[in-house]
């Protein structure tokens, strides 16, 4: 029906990709039609065929992929039957594309200017001078400041959201029709994320392009998406109006997706998760691809693949369930959250501090010459300080780069702080060495944020886990270590059968438990989480953030939780610590930071976050964070900060208390201070 | 020689149907079938273990062995060298000769790349400026040049005491210890290089920063985190060192600071070919052995490594690769 406009679709697309374990059908019938101007979004799970579906719209498939069958059809030419050659110059001109990781999509010998030049002299054909007049136009229509002057820099010399940006230039370089954006945005923080995003409808209100965005992200989707398909298991089982699925998903596959989504309605509850995993796709399918995995499936799922089914204008979805029996739509939050947000009060006050971070710095040298001297430090952490209390969760949140890793490194000791206070359990820690710190690791332990890195590849799951007892004697006694090992892999959801297996058999919700229990074998009473769930799926975030709750639950252990996803502060966190450039500005519980934050960065950060229902026009933060070699003087903050005064330049403001729990370190509310006091 | 060939032929046979035999009948009795029905398997390659891959291979080189040693009781298979010496029994000594000098270097090598090129790694600051200098220093050093002071200073030593010699062959022995002692203090470290890039990378990866947490010792974490996950990196090195090293004792002894002149060796044997070549007809055959078996040689090396760095990975172990990570 939306023929007439359509810029770009895709009629029965099939890709196959043949690897060792078999033919994988990573895309298996996909339809899809995508009107001029709009954005077309697509979402779903990794392992779905989102990546798939937009490599072979552009015919960029890797050596062992193939396109097994359909029409791609761009302005009415089929894409599919154009010899490679053609495909160059439909490339880039007609179809671009811009990937998610913007440091690997730049080559970093070449200046930017010449690789933007590239490809204007490709499809435009201007050279020299002209070309270099087109480019800086370009980085200018894409919010890059003294752009003449960014021409000559060097790839490395530009941050993560620059690079993204110089990727959009350079796309927009042969004014296409279509843009693909393959998870533009996933390796940004918020505030970049809201800037790009942001650009990217503007550019697109400008030039009428379309775009097909690929993304995990329902709240991006929320803030810039107009339709909306869903992806499983290589094919697309729903496709709406961004409103109509947003405000009553069909499949039960999108309604679980939103279920898993943490955030305060879901407090103090256990998160829906998604049983099992994305099925292979190398298995031939009789009938619905989720029945697996469904709640509502019936005998006919298991036997008959469901056709479409209209659910609405625009709405079609791929159910066998009658719509009613889908039920209807869902239940708002706000009634769960306030019956929680009271349970949660009353879940006891602070009791005893557990650790207390008194002026944390830590700083690293930067060497330079032939006798390595010291030239300056990079601040990563500046005089930090923070409390945490025994069987409580309080979240450091903030960009990166703005030191919260260090921070959680520097409570461990595993980088030596170089000034300041740690103090655990009443011991000052930074003056531990040898045999009395070593007793102390058993009580402070770590989870890193990438699951594939935090194992040993060549240890089996069981030395993994006793590593942590052998080294401190804990449960030394051979039986009792196999006996732990044993009850550990039940805690965290794993078959006994894991221990004699290697980590890479293990998929990344699976080792994410592993690397919990490793953890836990040493019974600590904090474990810094270190961005726990920020490379995992949706579905499996819910499982893993179930499993930490649950564990706090039932041994009382306390989490300094580092992360920059504001819904699973919002979802696990007692106390939040807003961080920027290494120092805390602003510290209070999860109902006064985030329901009413007072610092000018957190409400700039708060109101970066894509929020589902959303759609309000929001204060944006400008500019990026500055180097940590370099601090502005004063309030780190100010440079950025819309409410900057003239002394913010000059010094560093002091924390004011708000309430006994609530701390702002700006000077906007030092007044209040007196008065509050 | 007909004869002979044919003898050497069958032996070669009867030895290989002979080693497949007790193959066949070791696989019977672990799966409890018939003889007939494991030499069926065996024939099919229907075994776990590439069984049938290493029998032809040891076909190949049973039939060639034997016939080859059939024949030289009678004749000089690859003919002889200008004082009639037979080139099959020199290219033997020869391989003998860089089978010492490959792995005695490499026994040498290892101890210092190893544990010099990981504690810079990994322990960093002065260990690092210590072990960083010393290298740096010893490959601006020229290495021929310092490998002739020391095999020429071992001979002056052994010239001015020849009464602790009782024979020639003792002399040459301990010209040949030094040179490979010699070339191992000159040629670790590229491997150490290697290593202690690789190890700064490891020292920052997560599950080396868990077991810090834990308060693992250093020892530990470098035995049972760093080395596993480095010998990759040891095993490709030491056996591109091994055959370089069988190459540069060619070179050596072909410029005379090699091993001691009545030791065959490969080089030796280039060096006495090199005035063969310009007869006339040409002697070519003392040249094209030698180079067919150091191949040979340098070949199996590589290939071997190969088989053992995949030996000991668990991932291709297992069979079935890992997904591919952030595939986000």
């Amino acid at each position: 029906m939306r023929d007439e406009r359509a810029a770009a679709g895709g009629g029965g697309l099939r890709t196959v990709l043949e690897l060792g374990g078999g033919t994988v059908r990573a895309v298996d019938g996909v339809d899809l039609e995508i009107g001029r101007g709009e954005t077309f979004a697509i979402v779903g799970e990794s392992g779905c065929g989102k990546s798939m579906t937009a490599l072979s719209l552009a015919r960029l498939l890797p050596e062992t992929g193939r396109i097994a069958g359909g029409t791609v059809l761009l302005d009415g030419a089929d894409l599919l039957a154009l010899p490679e050659a053609a495909m160059r110059s439909v490339r880039g001109r007609r179809l671009a594309m811009i990937f998610q990781e913007p440091a690997t999509s730049l080559n970093p010998v070449l200046t930017v200017g010449h690789q933007i030049g590239e490809v204007l002299e490709r499809h435009s054909g201007v050279r020299g001078a002209a070309a270099r007049r087109r480019a800086a136009e370009l980085l200018d229509a894409v919010g890059i400041a003294e752009s003449e002057r960014r021409l000559d820099e060097y790839p490395f010399q530009l941050s993560g959201g620059m690079k993204q940006r110089v990727m959009i230039a350079t796309a927009l370089a042969g004014d296409p029709d279509l843009l693909i954006a393959d998870e533009p945005t996933t390796a940004l923080d918020v505030t970049i994320q809201a800037q790009v995003l942001a650009l990217l409808g503007a550019l697109q209100r400008r030039t009428g392009m379309a775009i097909l965005l690929i993304t995990h992200d329902l709240g991006v989707v929320a803030e810039v998406a107009h339709r909306v398909a869903v992806m499983y298991a290589g094919e697309i089982v729903e496709v709406a109006d961004r409103d109509a699925f947003f405000r009553a998903p069909q499949h039960p596959y999108s309604r679980k997706l939103f279920d898993a989504l943490p955030g305060r309605g879901a407090r103090g509850g256990a998160l829906a998760v998604i049983e099992g995993q994305v099925p292979r796709l190398t298995d031939r399918f009789s009938g619905c691809r989720f029945a697996e995995r469904c709640d509502y499936a019936l005998d006919r799922c298991r036997n008959e693949a469901p056709g479409w089914t209209a659910a609405g204008e625009g709405h079609r979805v791929r159910c066998h369930l009658r719509e009613r029996e889908r039920a209807g739509p869902r239940e708002p939050a706000a009634a769960v959250a306030a019956a929680v947000a009271a349970a949660g009060a009353a879940q006891g006050e602070a009791s005893e501090t557990l650790l207390e971070v008194r002026g944390l710095e830590v700083h690293f040298p930067i060497r330079r010459g032939l006798l390595r001297r010291t030239i300056a430090h990079v601040r990563a952490v500046d005089g930090m300080s923070l409390a945490l209390y025994a069987g409580r969760t309080l979240a450091l949140v903030g960009e990166s780069g703005c030191g919260k890793t260090t921070v959680g490194k520097g409570i461990l000791q595993l980088v030596r702080p170089t000034a300041g206070s740690v103090r655990f359990a009443g011991e000052e820690l930074t003056t531990l060495r040898g045999e009395a710190l070593r007793r102390r690791r058993r009580e402070l332990q770590i989870i890193f944020q990438d699951p594939y890195a935090s194992l040993n590849p060549r240890m089996r799951v069981a030395d993994i886990l006793s590593e942590g007892m052998r080294a401190l004697g804990v449960h030394a006694a051979r039986g009792e270590a196999e006996r732990r090992i044993d009850g550990l892999l039940a805690q965290v959801g794993l078959d006994a059968a894991a221990r004699e297996r290697y980590p890479h058999e293990f998929s990344g919700g699976q080792r994410q438990r592993i690397a919990i229990a490793r953890a836990l074998a040493v019974e600590p009473r904090l474990i810094v989480c270190d961005e726990p769930t920020s490379a995992l799926d949706v579905s499996v975030q819910a499982q893993i953030l179930n499993l930490l709750a649950r564990l706090q639950r039932e041994t009382g252990v306390a989490y300094l939780f580092i992360t920059h996803n504001i819904a699973v502060v919002e979802y696990l966190a007692h106390e939040v610590a807003v961080m920027y450039l290494g120092r805390i500005v602003e510290h209070g519980t999860v109902g006064e930071v985030l329901d009413a934050p007072k610092h000018p960065y957190t409400q700039s950060l708060l109101s970066a976050v894509p929020v589902i229902g959303g759609g309000r026009e929001k204060p944006r933060l400008v500019g990026e964070l500055p180097s940590a070699v370099t601090p502005p003087a004063g309030c780190h903050f100010h440079p950025r900060c819309p409410r900057a005064q003239p002394r913010c330049s000059a010094d560093a403001p002091h924390d004011a208390r708000l309430s006994p729990t609530h701390s702002v370190r700006c000077f906007l509310y030092e007044d209040e201070e007196g008065r509050a006091t | 020689m007909l004869a002979r060939t044919l003898v050497g032929l069958a032996a070669g046979l009867a030895a290989w149907a002979l080693a497949a035999l007790v193959l066949a009948a070791r696989i019977a009795r672990r799966r409890r079938m018939p003889l007939a029905a494991a030499i069926g398997a065996l024939a099919r390659g229907e075994t776990a273990f590439a069984c049938r891959a290493v029998l032809v291979a040891l076909l190949a080189v049973a039939v060639v062995a034997a016939v080859t040693a059939a024949l030289a009781a009678e004749y000089h298979v690859l003919g002889t060298d200008k004082v009639g010496q037979d080139v099959l029994y020199l290219s033997l000594k020869s391989v003998r000769t860089a089978l010492v000098i490959g792995t005695l270097t490499t026994l040498i090598v290892l101890p210092f790349a190893v544990l010099l090129g990981i504690a810079a790694g990994y322990f960093r600051g002065w260990v690092d400026d210590v072990v960083q200098y010393v290298y740096t220093t010893l490959n601006s050093i020229p290495a021929v040049l310092l490998i002739a002071a020391a095999v020429l200073m071992v001979q002056v030593y052994i010239d001015t005491h020849a009464e602790r010699f009782a024979t020639a062959v003792e002399r040459a022995d301990l010209r040949l210890l030094f040179l490979c002692i010699i070339l191992g203090v000159t040629s670790w470290t590229g491997l150490a290089r290697l290593l202690r890039g690789e190890t700064l990378k490891l020292r920052e990866v997560d599950y080396i920063q868990a077991a810090q947490a834990f308060g693992v010792r250093h020892g530990r974490i470098i035995t049972r985190h760093i080395l596993p996950n480095v010998t990759h990196i040891v095993l490709i090195s030491v056996v591109l060192d091994f055959s370089s090293l069988v190459l540069a004792e060619a070179v050596l002894s072909y410029v005379g600071v090699g091993v001691d002149p009545s030791m065959q060796s490969f080089g030796s044997m280039i060096n006495a070919a090199r005035l063969e070549m310009a007869r006339e007809p040409i002697v070519w055959w003392t040249l094209a052995a030698a180079f067919g078996f150091m191949l040979v040689l340098v070949l199996a090396a590589n290939l071997l490594a190969d088989a053992v760095r995949d030996a000991l990975d668990p991932r291709v172990r297992v069979g079935t690769a890992a997904a591919p990570g952030g595939a986000r």
